[in-house]
C-alpha cells in the first residue's frame, strides 16, 4: 500500500526527527522547488517530500482527470500520504495552489496537521465583484496558450522514446536534467483547475495555526491576496518577506527560511 | 374348365375390418375360403410351413400396410424372399385407410403388390377385383 | 591574419535581441535588436523595465510557476515562447533562452536572455496545429463510424441468430403439424372409414338380430376413435403448451412414487428395481410430465420383461455439457430397431404380441419431452434390454 503510494507521488523522505515537515510545491514544477530548503530542517524534522500527481516524477498514469478536478482530489491524497506514513505533529508547507490544498485536507481532517505554513497563497485568482484576485478570464486562456506552445522537451511524439530509451541515454540524462517537465495536457488541465478555482469559503473553516508567508512582490498573489487570507483564517500569522516573485523560497530562500523558524518555535 | 373360387388371405390388425370384407366375400360367395391374420410375421409363419402345400397357400392376399408387429411394407420384403420357395402365385393388394402419396408411390414400385387400394372397400370394387382374378389365375 | 574583434560591436549589432536582467528582473543592459524588436528606446528600458513588464498577465504566471523556478533550478532555461509586448501595446511571439551568470562563489549576479523573434513560425506551427487538429477530428469521425458500424454488424448477427431460432422453431412447427396431419390421416380414417361400411352394412336389408350385432361393432370403433380423438388433442395441447409451469422436482420423491402405483405388478414380476439420482438429484420441470415419464418408461419396463430371466431395471440421472439426463435401462424383451425404430414413437403404434400393449405411452412421452425442450433417445437389443436416454433439460445459452 505504502509502496504504491510512494511511486505515485514520487515520495522522498530525508532527515531525522521526530517531528514532521511536509512540502508540497505549487502549480507548474515539483518537489526539486523545495531544495533550497529543506536542508535547514533536516536536523530536526523528519521532511516528506512529494510530487502532487500529474507533476514531477509521480505516475502519471495515476491522474484521474475526474478525481483531480477539483483540489479535493489532491487534498485525499495528502491525506491517504499522512495515513499511510501514520505522522504525527505535522508541519504542512505547502506553496500557491497547495496552500489551498493543505487547507482542504486540514477541513476534512482537523488532526491532520499541527501547524500549517502559505508561501504565496491564492484562495482565488479571478477577480470577483468587490475581490481582487489579480486576473481576468483572459488571462487564464493567455496561459493555456503559454502551456500549449511550451514543450519543454515534451512532445507527444517524444515522450515515449524520451521515458526509458535504453538505445539514447543521454536523452535521458537530459531529461533528468531539466525541471518543472509536466505533461502539457494535465499541465493545462492542472491550471485550470487551480486558476479558475474559488476557495474563499474554506478560509474560513480552517481551525489549524497558519502561518502566511507573502513575498513583498508578487505579481501572481499579491500582497492584497496575502491580507485577505490572513484575514479570512482565524488562527493565522501574516509575515511579508523582502523577496521578489512568486517563488520566495527559490528565489529569497534565506528570507523565507527565517521567516518560517522564527515561526516554528 | 371349372371355374373354381380362390382361396383369400386377408392381413389386417383391424378386426372390424376383417370383419367386413370377410363378410362381403362370403355373402356373394366369391372366395372359397378366407384366411385371417392380424399381424404380418403370423401370415409369413403360415406361408413358410405350408410352401409345400398348394391347397393351403391362398390365391390372394389382401394386405393392410399399418399393422404393428410386422406392417405391410415389411411383410412383402420378407415374402419376397421366400417367392420362390412357395411355388404358388399370390396376387397382393395392399389395402390402406391412407391416401398419403407417399405409399401409393411406394406401392407402385414393389413388383409383388399388384394394385393399392383405399379403404374402405366397396362391394363394386371387391367384385371388379374378383372378375379381374379369373383371367389372373 | 588577425581579425580586429569588437566585442561590443558585435554584441550590439547581432541579429538576435539580447538583454541582461538582475536576479529580480531589472533589465541591465539590452543589444539594438531587443530594442529594435519591442519598439523602446533605450532611455525606456534599461534600469526602468523588468522582464515581466515585456509579458501578458498569463505569460506572467507561466514565468513565475514555471520559467524562474526551471531557471534558477539547472541554471538555464532554453526554448521558452512568451509573447512579448512592443511599447504599442501589440505582441509578437518570441524563444527566450537564458542562463544566469554567478560569481567565484555561486552567488547569481544577472541573467542573460536571448530573444528570437518567432513570428513566420508561429503562423507556420499554428497551421500545422489547425491541420492536427482536423485530422485528429476526421479519426475521431471515423473511429465513430467504425464503432457504429461495428454496433450495427452485431446487431445484425443477433438478429441473424434469431432468425435462425426462430426459422428452427417454425421448422420444428412444421415438424409438428406434419406429424399431426400424418398421425390424423393414419389413425383417425381407419375407425371412420369402418364406421362408413358398417353404416352401409348397416342400411342394406338385413335383420334386427344382425342389425345388433352389428351397432356393437360400431360402439367398438367409436370407442376406438373417441381414444385416438383424445389421445391427439391431448397431444395438441401439450405442444401448445410452452408456458406450463416447472415445478421443483425430486427424482428420488417421483421414483418412490411411481413404484408406490406400480407397487402389485413390481410384487407379481418380482422384478429387481434400482435408481441412483445423485449425479444431478433434481430439476425444475413440469410435474405432470416427468411423473407420467417415470410412470410409463417404468411400467413398459415391468410389461415386456423377458420371460426366464429375473426383470432388472435401472434408473438414474447424469449429467453431460450441462444437460441433465434421465436413463431407464432394463433387461427385457428388447426391441427390432431396424424393424420398428421408425414407429417407435407413433400413435398407437405396438411391437409385441402382448395383451396389454397399447402403444400409446411412448407417443405422449415423446410429445412432453419435447414440448419442454428435450429429446428422447432408444439403445435396444432383441432379447437384450432397452435403454431409454432423455435429455430433460437442453443447456440454454
Amino acid at each position: 500500500m505504502l509502496q504504491k503510494l510512494v511511486t505515485r507521488n514520487n515520495i522522498t523522505i530525508q532527515g531525522t526527527g521526530s517531528k514532521s515537515m511536509f512540502l508540497v510545491h505549487g502549480y507548474g514544477c515539483d518537489q526539486n522547488m523545495w531544495r533550497f530548503i529543506t536542508p535547514q530542517f533536516k536536523e530536526d524534522y523528519r521532511i516528506i517530500l512529494i510530487d502532487l500527481v500529474g507533476s514531477g516524477k509521480s505516475d502519471e498514469n495515476a491522474y484521474d482527470y475526474d478525481k483531480y478536478s477539483s483540489l479535493e482530489g489532491y487534498a485525499d491524497d495528502i491525506i491517504e500520504i499522512c495515513d499511510a506514513l501514520n505522522t504525527k505533529d505535522v508541519c504542512f508547507v505547502g506553496h500557491s495552489v497547495s496552500a489551498m490544498i493543505g487547507t482542504l485536507a486540514a477541513i476534512k481532517k482537523p488532526t491532520l496537521f499541527k501547524k500549517l505554513i502559505m508561501i504565496g497563497p491564492s484562495p482565488r485568482y479571478i477577480n470577483d465583484s468587490d475581490y481582487f484576485g489579480g486576473f481576468s478570464q483572459n488571462d487564464i486562456d493567455d496561459l493555456m496558450e503559454t502551456i500549449d506552445s511550451n514543450y519543454l522537451g515534451w512532445s507527444s511524439a517524444m515522450a515515449p522514446v524520451i521515458m526509458g530509451n535504453a538505445e539514447r541515454p543521454e536523452l535521458a540524462a537530459e531529461l533528468e536534467q531539466s525541471f518543472c517537465q509536466n505533461n502539457p495536457e494535465i499541465a493545462k488541465h492542472f491550471a485550470k483547475v487551480t486558476f479558475q478555482g474559488d476557495n474563499r469559503i474554506d478560509l474560513k473553516k480552517l481551525t489549524t495555526d497558519t502561518l502566511v508567508i507573502q513575498s513583498k512582490e508578487d505579481a501572481i498573489a499579491s500582497v492584497k491576496v496575502g491580507q485577505y487570507v490572513h484575514e479570512n483564517i482565524a488562527n493565522s500569522k501574516l509575515a511579508i518577506v523582502e523577496t521578489t516573485g512568486h517563488c520566495p523560497h527559490l528565489s529569497g530562500p534565506n528570507q523565507t527560511i527565517e521567516a518560517m523558524k522564527k515561526y516554528l518555535i | 374348365m371349372i371355374k373354381k373360387n380362390p382361396l383369400i388371405c386377408i392381413i389386417d390388425d383391424d378386426k372390424i375390418h376383417q370383419f367386413m370384407l370377410t363378410r362381403i366375400i362370403n355373402q356373394n360367395k366369391l372366395a372359397e375360403g378366407i384366411i385371417t391374420f392380424s399381424d404380418g410375421e403370423e401370415a409369413l409363419q403360415y406361408l413358410t410351413e405350408n410352401q409345400a402345400t398348394k391347397e393351403m397357400i391362398p390365391d390372394v392376399i389382401f394386405l393392410d400396410n399399418n399393422m404393428p408387429i410386422m406392417d405391410g411394407w415389411q411383410f412383402i420384403e420378407e415374402y419376397a424372399s421366400i417367392k420362390t420357395e412357395i411355388k404358388k402365385k399370390i396376387v397382393i393388394y395392399m389395402l390402406s385407410s391412407s391416401v398419403d402419396p407417399v405409399d401409393i408411390e411406394r406401392a407402385s414400385t414393389i413388383t409383388e403388390i399388384y394394385d393399392y387400394i383405399v379403404k374402405p372397400i366397396q362391394l363394386e370394387a371387391i367384385e371388379k377385383i374378383f372378375k379381374k382374378l379369373e383371367t389372373l389365375l | 591574419m588577425n581579425y580586429k574583434i569588437d566585442y561590443k560591436e558585435l554584441y550590439n549589432t547581432s541579429p538576435s535581441g539580447y538583454f541582461c536582467s538582475l536576479p529580480n528582473g531589472t533589465i541591465v543592459d539590452s543589444n539594438k535588436k531587443f530594442l529594435e524588436l519591442t519598439n523602446y528606446a533605450r532611455e525606456e528600458v534599461i534600469g526602468k523595465k523588468n522582464f515581466t513588464d515585456f509579458l501578458s498577465l498569463g505569460g506572467k504566471i507561466y514565468f513565475e510557476n514555471v520559467y524562474t523556478p526551471a531557471l534558477k533550478l539547472s541554471g538555464t532555461i532554453e526554448e521558452i515562447n512568451f509573447n512579448f509586448v512592443k511599447k504599442d501595446g501589440t505582441t509578437f511571439p518570441v524563444l527566450v533562452n537564458s542562463v544566469e551568470v554567478k560569481d567565484m562563489e555561486g552567488i547569481h549576479l544577472f541573467t542573460q536572455s536571448a530573444v528570437f523573434n518567432i513570428s513566420q513560425r508561429k503562423k507556420y506551427e499554428q497551421e500545422l496545429l489547425i491541420a492536427k487538429n482536423k485530422a485528429k477530428d476526421l479519426s475521431n469521425q471515423l473511429q465513430e463510424v467504425n464503432k457504429e458500424l461495428l454496433s450495427r454488424a452485431e446487431l445484425i448477427l443477433k438478429q441473424k441468430l434469431e432468425l435462425e431460432e426462430f426459422n428452427q422453431h417454425l421448422e420444428s412447427k412444421n415438424r409438428q403439424l406434419s406429424s399431426f396431419a400424418h398421425i390424423a390421416s393414419h389413425n383417425l380414417r381407419a375407425p371412420v372409414s369402418n364406421l362408413v361400411a358398417l353404416k352401409n352394412f348397416y342400411n342394406e336389408d338385413i335383420g334386427l338380430e344382425d342389425k345388433a350385432m352389428l351397432f356393437s361393432k360400431v360402439e367398438l370403433v367409436i370407442e376406438h376413435l373417441n381414444e385416438t380423438l383424445n389421445e391427439l388433442i391431448e397431444s395438441v395441447k401439450i405442444q401448445g403448451n410452452k408456458d406450463i409451469i416447472h415445478d421443483p422436482i425430486n427424482f428420488d420423491v417421483v421414483f418412490d412414487k411411481t413404484l408406490a402405483i406400480l407397487d402389485t405388478q413390481i410384487l407379481i414380476s418380482k422384478a429387481v428395481i434400482t435408481s441412483n439420482f445423485s449425479e444431478a438429484p433434481t430439476i425444475t420441470y413440469p410435474k405432470l410430465y416427468i411423473e407420467s415419464i417415470v410412470l410409463n418408461l417404468l411400467s413398459n419396463s415391468l410389461r415386456y420383461s423377458a420371460p426366464g430371466r429375473i426383470a432388472r431395471i435401472h434408473f438414474c440421472t447424469e449429467v453431460h455439457n450441462n444437460e441433465i439426463l434421465l436413463i431407464a435401462k432394463d433387461n427385457g424383451l428388447g426391441i427390432d430397431l431396424k424393424k420398428h425404430g421408425h414407429k417407435l414413437f407413433g400413435l398407437n403404434n405396438t411391437f409385441h404380441r402382448h395383451p396389454d400393449s397399447k402403444g400409446v405411452g411412448l407417443f405422449m412421452t415423446k410429445t412432453q419431452i419435447e414440448s419442454v425442450g428435450g429429446k428422447i433417445t432408444v439403445e435396444s437389443e432383441v432379447n437384450k434390454g432397452t435403454t431409454f436416454k432423455i435429455i430433460l433439460k437442453k443447456n440454454r445459452k
